[in-house]
C-alpha cells in the first residue's frame, strides 16, 4: 500500500499517529520516523496527539444552474472513448481546433500540453485529474464530480489515448471524501481498457492544488512545489511525461469529441469557448455554482445569484487569490480577455461579493492568513512574508496603522510577488494588492 | 556554451546552473541555502539575479545557464530584493549575535551587514522558541533557524535522516519530529558543520576545563589534541584556508593555561559516530569492534599513571563531535575544534583581539609521552555511502570514519571545506 495512504489509515484507526506504528512503517519501508512525520505533518489530516474526532467532509456551494457540462445523458454511452480510440491522432487537433484552454486557473491551451507529453517519448505515461479544489470560494469542481463523473473520466480516458498513456490517478480534495466511492463505482463502469485510473486522496493541503505538489503528494512526499522547468508534460509524476488538468477541463473533452469543435465554440467567446462553471458567493442571496459560458458578466452572474444582501462595495474575482475589484466592474466579461482589462485573472472563475458590512481589511487579512497557513513553508518570501504581511494588515485593520505601513504592505507584496518560489505564493499577495490599489481609502 | 556574466564571456557546462558557473569563474553571488551537490531548494531568495528575456529576478541557483544567456549579478533592483529576503529572514530570528556561539562564523550576519539589513525592519513577532539538547553532541535552537534545510540534507547524505521538516506554511521547523536522542542520530555533526546560523551548535564542554584551569584548587591540567585541530583552528581567526599551526596551538594551549599539553594519533581506531551506527542497526558488527579505538585513551591512561599522585583534569580536543557522547573515559571532558577557538576568545576578551593575539602567537612544542599507535586502512567517504559498501560486506578491515573526508573534516571544525558555500569555491 501507498506510503500517506497507509499512515492515514494508522491516523484513523488510532486518532493520531502512534510513534510506535509508525517505527513499524518506518522499519518496512527504510524511512526514518522523522521523514515519516516530516511528511505527514505537512498535511491537516494527520496529527501526533490524539486528536478528537472530526469530520473534514465539505459541501458549500449548491447546484443553481445546470447547462451541457452538468447534465450529461441519463444512460451514458462512453462514446467519445469509442472515437477517440478508433483515431487517436485526431483527437489533438480537434480539441485544438475547439480552442479548449485549461479551466484551473492558468488558461493553457490544453492541446498545447497534451501535444508536449504525446511528443515525448517514455517507456510509461501518466493523465491526472487535479480534483485538490481548496480555493476559498470555490466549489465548482465538486458539482461537476457529483453531477458528471462520467464525463471527467471518459475526458480523462480520451487523453490517455491520445497521448498514449497508461496509468491515470485522480487526486481527489481530502475534503471530498464522501465522492470518493460513487467515483470509484463509476471508474469501474467505464470501458477503460488499457487504461486504469486510481483514486488518490488529499489530506487538507491546499498547495497540493499546484500540480507540481499534487504529483509530489501522489508520490507520497510532503506537498512542496517543485521547480520549473522541466514541466509535468515533460517529467512530471515519478519523472515521467504527466498530462495534468483540472476536473472541469476534462468534463469539457467529450462534448468536444461527441459534438465537434464547432458546437463547443457556438458558446463563449472567441478566445475562450465552451460552456464555464462559476460559483457565485458572499453577500448574494443565492450562493452557488452556475453553468453559463465565457460571455457572462459579474452583473449577469450577479443577477443570477439573486443580487446582493445589502449594498455591495467589492468583489473578489478568482478565487481566494484572485483581486479585489469595485463595484465599478459590473460590467467586466468573465473570461480571461476581460479580467484582464482590470487587471484581475480569470482563475477559478469565482465571484465574491462583499457588502458594506464587511470591512475590507479584514476580509483580505483573514485571506493572507489562510494563504500564510497552507504554504508549504519553503521559501522566505511567502513563509515570512505573508507572516509580515498579515501583521501589517492586522495593524490597519485595528486602525493602528502608521502612515509608512500602507507603503510597506505594497513593498512587502511587491517583493513577494517577484521572488515567491511557485505560484501559489505569487498569487497569495494578489488581495493585499489589488486592496491596495483599488481601494486606497479604506487604508489611509 | 557560452554565457556572459556581468559583461564577460564564460563557459558554462551543459546543464551547469548561474550560480555554479558563476562561482568557477570567480563572480561572487551570495547565497545562503545553497549548498553544491547536497541542498538546493531554493528556499532563500538570496541568489536573486537579472537574466535576459525574464522580467522576474531569477535565483542563480536554481536557473540553468542557457547559450546566449545574459546576467546581471549586481543592481540597485538585485539589492533591494535580496536585502528585503534577508530582511524578512533576520525578522524571524533572533538576533542574539554577541552572546551566539556562531559569531564571526553566521552567514545570515555576514550577509546581513553586506546588504545593510535593518534588522528590526518588522519589529514584531519571532519564531517560537524551542531548544532540542537531549544529546550530548549538540543543541539545537530553533529561535535561529532560517529554515534554510541545510541540516536536513547534510544529515540525509549521512544517509541518516534524523532530521526532518514538520508541518507547514508559517508553522514550519526543521528538526522537532522527535528527540534527537530518540532518532538514529551517531552524532557526527554534520548538521552542526552545514548550519549557516547559531540554530545548530555542537554542546559546549568548556565549562568544566575553565573550571579546572581557573579553579581555586590547584588541578594538574593536560590536553590531548588532535593534529587535525592544529591544522582546522587557525580559521577560527581569520585565516582562509586551513594549515599546519601545530607550534601556534601548542603556543596558545599554553597561554590558555593548559599544564601539558599532547598530541594524539591522527585517526580514530574506531569512529564513535560509526560505533553508534552499528550498535543502533547492527549489534553483531558492533561487538566485534574492537573495545577502545580512540586514540587519546593510552595517552590519557599514560598521563594519569605519570601524575597518579595529583589531582588531573584531562581535556580531549578533537573535531570530533561525537567524542563527546563517548561517556566514561580516562578523560574529563571533550571538547571540539571550534570550541578551543572559542576559549581563545574568551582567553583574549573577544574574537577581534583574538585574531590578533594569534597572529603574534611563537611557534612552541607539544610534550611527548611514549606511546604505540597503530593505523589501520581509513574509509572516508562519509557515513551515507560507507552504509551501502557496509550492507554489501565491501568494508572488511576499514576503519570507517563517519565524517565526508575523514576526521579532518569532522562536525567540529570550523565550517568543512565539504561544505563551504563561499569563500573556497570562489578561489
Amino acid at each position: 500500500m501507498e506510503l500517506l495512504p497507509r499512515l492515514y489509515q494508522l491516523q484513523e484507526r488510532f486518532g493520531y499517529l502512534p510513534v510506535e506504528q509508525l517505527k513499524t512503517v518506518s522499519a518496512e519501508t527504510g524511512l526514518s520516523v522523522p521523514e515519516l512525520i516530516s511528511r505527514a505533518s505537512f498535511y491537516e489530516f494527520f496529527t501526533l496527539t490524539p486528536a478528537g474526532e472530526k469530520s473534514h467532509i465539505q459541501k458549500l456551494y449548491p447546484c443553481r444552474q445546470a447547462g451541457t457540462l452538468l447534465t450529461p445523458p441519463q444512460e451514458y454511452t462512453w462514446s467519445a472513448i469509442s472515437a477517440a480510440r478508433a483515431k487517436p491522432q485526431d483527437v489533438i487537433p480537434t480539441i485544438d481546433k475547439a480552442g479548449l484552454l485549461g479551466r484551473s486557473g492558468g488558461t493553457f491551451p490544453v492541446a498545447k500540453k497534451w501535444a508536449t507529453t504525446r511528443d515525448t517519448q517514455s517507456d510509461i505515461k501518466y493523465v491526472v485529474c487535479n480534483a485538490d479544489e481548496g480555493e476559498p470560494g470555490v466549489g465548482k469542481d465538486r458539482i461537476l464530480l457529483e453531477k458528471n463523473a462520467a464525463g471527467v473520466i471518459e475526458g480523462m480516458a480520451v487523453c490517455a489515448a491520445a497521448v498514449g498513456a497508461t496509468k491515470g490517478y485522480i487526486y481527489l480534495r481530502g475534503e471530498y471524501a464522501d465522492l470518493r466511492a460513487d467515483l470509484e463505482q463509476t471508474i469501474a463502469k467505464a470501458p477503460l481498457e488499457n487504461f486504469q485510473i486510481e483514486v488518490r486522496m488529499g489530506y487538507g493541503a491546499y498547495v497540493c492544488g499546484e500540480e507540481t505538489a499534487l504529483l509530489a503528494s501522489i508520490e507520497n512526499q510532503r506537498g512542496e512545489p517543485r521547480l520549473k522547468p522541466p514541466y509535468p508534460g515533460v517529467a512530471g509524476l515519478y519523472g515521467k511525461p504527466t498530462v495534468v488538468n483540472n476536473v472541469e477541463t476534462f468534463a469539457c473533452v467529450p462534448l468536444i469529441i461527441d459534438r465537434g469543435a464547432d458546437a463547443f465554440r457556438s458558446l463563449g467567446t472567441q478566445e475562450y469557448p465552451g460552456p464555464k462553471l462559476y460559483t457565485v458567493c458572499g453577500a448574494v442571496k443565492n450562493p452557488g455554482v452556475y453553468e453559463l459560458d465565457g460571455r457572462a458578466t459579474v452583473s449577469q452572474l450577479l443577477e443570477c445569484a439573486g443580487g446582493g444582501t445589502g449594498e455591495l462595495q467589492a468583489v473578489l474575482v478568482g478565487g481566494g487569490s484572485g483581486s479585489l475589484l469595485p463595484m465599478g466592474c459590473l460590467e467586466m466579461p468573465m473570461n480571461p480577455a476581460g479580467c484582464a482589462q482590470w487587471g484581475a485573472v480569470l482563475g477559478s472563475a469565482s465571484l465574491r461579493f462583499i457588502s458594506k458590512q464587511e470591512s475590507l481589511v479584514t476580509v483580505v487579512r483573514e485571506l493572507t492568513e489562510f494563504f500564510l497557513h497552507e504554504s508549504c513553508g519553503t521559501c522566505v518570501p511567502c513563509r515570512v512574508g505573508l507572516r509580515r504581511l498579515s501583521e501589517l494588515l492586522k495593524r490597519a485593520e485595528n486602525g493602528r496603522a502608521y502612515p509608512e505601513d500602507i507603503e510597506e504592505i505594497q513593498h512587502l507584496g511587491e517583493h513577494i510577488l517577484a521572488t515567491a518560489r511557485c505560484p501559489l505564493g505569487k498569487s497569495a499577495v494578489t488581495p493585499a494588492l489589488t486592496l491596495v490599489k483599488n481601494f486606497p481609502e479604506v487604508l489611509a | 556554451m557560452k554565457i556572459v556574466i556581468d559583461g564577460k564571456q564564460i563557459d558554462a557546462a551543459p546543464g551547469a546552473t548561474i550560480l555554479d558557473t558563476a562561482r568557477e569563474n570567480g563572480v561572487y553571488i551570495p547565497s545562503l541555502c545553497y549548498l553544491k551537490n547536497i541542498n538546493h531548494p531554493a528556499a532563500c531568495r538570496v541568489c536573486l539575479v537579472e537574466v535576459s528575456g525574464q522580467n522576474a529576478l531569477q535565483c542563480a541557483c536554481s536557473t540553468k545557464a542557457a547559450e546566449g544567456m545574459e546576467v546581471v549579478t549586481d543592481s540597485p533592483r538585485i539589492r533591494l530584493a535580496r536585502r528585503k529576503s534577508l530582511e524578512l529572514m533576520c525578522s524571524d530570528h533572533k538576533m542574539d549575535c554577541t552572546n551566539c556561539p556562531r559569531r564571526g562564523g553566521c552567514e545570515l550576519r555576514t550577509l546581513a551587514k553586506e546588504y545593510e539589513v535593518d534588522e528590526n525592519a518588522y519589529g514584531i513577532g519571532r519564531r517560537k522558541a524551542m531548544t532540542d539538547s537531549s544529546t550530548p553532541y549538540l543543541v539545537r535552537d530553533n529561535a535561529k533557524c532560517v529554515l534554510c534545510r541545510r541540516c536536513v540534507s547534510a544529515c540525509k547524505e549521512q544517509g541518516i535522516g534524523a532530521i526532518s521538516i514538520d508541518n507547514r506554511g508559517g508553522e514550519t521547523t526543521i528538526g522537532f519530529a522527535q528527540p534527537l536522542s530518540e532518532t538514529d542520530c551517531v552524532g557526527c555533526g554534520a548538521c552542526v558543520a552545514a548550519c549557516p546560523t547559531g540554530a545548530l551548535s555542537v554542546r559546549d564542554g568548556t565549562k568544566s576545563v575553565w573550571k579546572a584551569l581557573l579553579g581555586r584548587n590547584k588541578i594538574r591540567t593536560a590536553a590531548l589534541v588532535s593534529p587535525y585541530v592544529c591544522q582546522q583552528i587557525g580559521k577560527m581567526f581569520g585565516e582562509e584556508k586551513e594549515q599546519d599551526n601545530t607550534g601556534k596551538t601548542a603556543a596558545m594551549l599554553h597561554r590558555i593555561g593548559f599544564d601539558e599539553i599532547y598530541l594524539t594519533g591522527e585517526n580514530v581506531a574506531v569512529c564513535p559516530a560509526w560505533r553508534t551506527y552499528l550498535l543502533k542497526h547492527n549489534a553483531a558488527a558492533a561487538e566485534s569492534l574492537p573495545a577502545d579505538g580512540q586514540p587519546w585513551t593510552k595517552l590519557a591512561e599514560a598521563y594519569r599513571h605519570e601524575y597518579q599522585n595529583e589531582n588531573v583534569h584531562v581535556t580531549i580536543i578533537t573535531p570530533c563531535t561525537a567524542a563527546k557522547g563517548l561517556g566514561n573515559g580516562p578523560w574529563d571532558a571533550a571538547i571540539t575544534t571550534t570550541e578551543l577557538g572559542e576559549m581563545w576568545y574568551r582567553a583574549c576578551v573577544s574574537s577581534f583581539t583574538a585574531c590578533e593575539m594569534w597572529r603574534t602567537l611563537p611557534e612552541e612544542m607539544f610534550d611527548r609521552l611514549p606511546i604505540e599507535e597503530t593505523d589501520k586502512k581509513t574509509y572516508t567517504d562519509g557515513l551515507g555511502k560507507a552504509r551501502e559498501l557496509f550492507a554489501q560486506g565491501r568494508l572488511e578491515g576499514m576503519n570507517v570514519l563517519a565524517c565526508p573526508g575523514g576526521c579532518l573534516h569532522g562536525g567540529g571544525c570550523p565550517r568543512p571545506d565539504s561544505l563551504v558555500g563561499r569563500e573556497d569555491e570562489q578561489k
